[in-house]
């Protein structure tokens, strides 16, 4: 074996900073992410673009269809709902109201979720089968059951709707993060850590965390459709957002029984709903492929 | 302690690490609610060995005997179920916690896949400096100087700290590897297979790196292969294992030319010759390696010896002196 060691050059070139821009631009998802602007500016100018109050039924004028269609005016663009109600107006107002409730609940959610997940990953033990047993016993419970329990006892507010919401959907995540960190702990660079004397909480936090946030994200933004449902759901229920305000899912929930007169008052807050849905799913996808080293590798 | 090249690699007489009667037994547990514990997997029972400061010593021994157990008892990663192992006459399990940080920084290990040894989102930078941020505390300055440093021993170039390990080949990541090993000056490195998952031009300058390093830092090596040709290459002496047991040891060259255990001769009649015209005749084992939960009475290879005698499969024998620093265990050599 009179093999030298041989020399090592530099194993690619780094590609320049134009060149990463432009590969970031072209992989970045323009449309969903103009979406979610969109989604977002409206939320927070609401009050500018609403041309009437969400609450105010006016002279109820009920059920006046779009501008667009034979009979509408464009007083109300988007037509009235069953109080004369203008419906741009409340889908203006219900932007601020969906997107809170739903990027908290699931911030909070995943927060807890992903803390509890990776206890009871990477120490086990009794602590790790007792929140998994939990885990098993939320996820085969009807939630929206415990959530409207939950939203009565406390008392229905816009609180108290995000406090129950980000309670319940921690589960996911906890299963999720735990099933990772069982096959991560186990990996050669976490016993190397170990070796070279890393505590445990800096091995979770160095090592094993930065290889679950991408699978934390995209089930985040696919919570968030479902935690918007679920607040929907809810303020049907009246355990919700309380009644005069205006929520997507409460529109929808009340222009149900009108869906073949006045189809708009369902419609608009639908479109809304599945415009965010598959904005953010767009997004959790593209956020994946970012956060993860040699995915970007393999595109650029 | 950064010896020069000059230094002497021969090993000295004093030991740095001894296993004494180490055992590891998993339990195997059944019943889903009550658990109750229904036997043993006997990974390693039994193994006393005993390491010289500056030698490299090499377990061998096919998959499953328990090389990698034995390494990770010694890693600390495992307890022992049973004997002790010593590291510069310390017990690993009964270490006060100031002992056990001072034996992070001594002791280091390689691992046989590269990629999987490297965190993935690390910059590569920070990976060889994570031992010396965790044992060294050093000002930051320093450690960046020292990843430079530890770079170019093996051979890399330091500007390629800000990159990801994937964006190396699987020779340069175990290049790595071993820079964060010995980015903290240890005294002993447990080399578990590393070079067996490279490809074969890239093994042979991984195993020169590796013992142009031992020579320049006056390291201990513990090398854990299944590649008899890397084993004779690298180490002064070398311990042979099966089924949890070590079965044979000696010098590296007396071992190579003349085994004694019956399972030390089929493994090198199994090894490719290095000159063709060399090869012996073949000796091949039948039946498989028996389940470490369930070892045979006895002598543990009594079912696969070519040799087998009665009283092997009766009487265990013990490791003994047979020959000058050659161990044996076997009933063939009891006369």
């Amino acid at each position: 074996m009179a093999v030298s060691e041989g020399a090592i050059g530099l194993p690619r070139p780094q590609a320049s900073r134009a060149q990463k821009a432009l590969a970031f631009l072209r992989r970045a998802p323009h449309l969903p992410l103009l979406i979610l602007v969109v989604y977002a500016l409206v939320a927070v100018f609401g009050p500018w673009l609403a041309s009437y109050d969400p609450t105010d039924i006016g002279d109820m004028n009920r059920h006046a269809p779009p501008m667009f269609v034979a009979g509408g005016s464009s007083a109300h663009v988007l037509g009235t709902d069953h109080l004369g109600r203008d419906v741009f107006s409340r889908l203006v107002y219900g932007a601020r109201i969906s997107l809170i409730i739903g990027v908290t609940a699931t911030t909070m959610g995943a927060f807890l979720g992903t803390t509890l997940g990776l206890i009871a990953g990477y120490f086990g033990g009794w602590v790790g089968n007792l929140i998994m047993r939990v885990v098993d016993a939320m996820l085969a419970f009807p939630v929206l059951l415990l959530a409207l329990v939950l939203a009565v006892t406390i008392g229905p507010s816009f609180a108290t709707v995000i406090l129950v919401l980000g309670i319940l959907s921690w589960s996911g995540y906890a299963r999720l993060v735990r099933g990772q960190v069982l096959t991560l702990r186990n990996k050669e660079f976490v016993l190397l850590a170990q070796i070279a004397g890393c505590s445990p909480w800096r091995i979770i936090v160095q090592h094993i965390l930065p290889n679950v946030v991408s699978s934390i994200i995209v089930l985040a933004t696919l919570q968030i459709p479902g935690v918007i449902l679920a607040e929907a759901s809810l303020s049907f229920l009246g355990a919700g957002i309380p009644p005069p305000n205006p929520s997507w899912g409460s529109m929808i929930a009340q222009g149900r029984t009108y869906v073949t007169t006045a189809w708009w008052t369902t419609l608009f807050p639908g479109v809304a709903i599945a415009g965010l849905v598959l904005s953010l799913n767009l997004l959790g996808d593209w956020l994946r492929d970012l956060w993860d080293p040699r995915i970007q590798g393999a595109h650029r | 302690m950064l010896n020069g090249a000059s230094s002497a690699a021969a090993p000295s007489e004093v030991g740095i690490l001894k296993l004494q009667e180490v055992a590891k037994w998993y339990p195997i547990q059944k019943g889903i609610a009550l658990k109750r514990t229904v036997g043993h997997v006997r990974a390693v029972d039994g193994v006393s060995l005993e390491v010289m400061h500056g030698e490299t010593i090499g377990l061998v021994g096919e998959s499953g005997c328990g090389k990698t157990t034995t390494g990770k008892l010694i890693l600390r990663l495992e307890a022992p179920t049973g004997g002790q192992v010593f590291f510069e006459g310390l017990d690993l399990n009964r270490m006060s916690s100031a002992e056990v940080r001072d034996y992070r920084r001594k002791v280091q290990a390689v691992f046989q896949d590269p990629m999987a040894s490297l965190s993935p989102r690390m910059k590569v930078g920070s990976i060889i400096a994570e031992p010396m941020i965790m044992n060294l505390g050093l000002p930051r300055n320093e450690i960046l100087e020292r990843v430079g440093a530890a770079m170019e021993a093996v051979g890399l170039d330091p500007s390629a700290a800000p990159m990801y390990p994937h964006e190396f080949s699987g020779g340069q990541r175990q290049r790595i590897a071993i820079a964060r090993a010995i980015s903290v000056n240890p005294k002993l490195l447990v080399l578990d297979e590393p070079v067996s998952s490279l490809d074969i031009s890239i093994q042979a300058q991984v195993i020169n790196l590796l013992k142009r390093i031992q020579e320049e830092h006056h390291l201990t090596y513990l090398l854990i292969a299944h590649n008899l040709g890397t084993v004779r290459y690298l180490t002064h002496r070398i311990a042979v294992m099966y089924l949890g047991q070590i079965v044979e040891e000696a010098p590296t060259e007396e071992f190579f030319n003349s085994p004694m255990h019956p399972y030390s001769k089929a493994l090198l009649s199994a090894a490719m010759p290095i000159r063709p015209k060399d090869s012996r005749e073949a000796i091949v084992l039948s039946g498989e390696v028996p389940s470490p939960a369930n070892p045979p009475q006895g002598c543990r290879f009594h079912p696969r010896c070519p040799s087998a005698m009665p009283q092997c499969s009766r009487v265990a024998p013990t490791l003994r002196e047979n020959a000058p620093d050659h161990m044996v265990s076997c009933h063939l050599y009891d006369g």
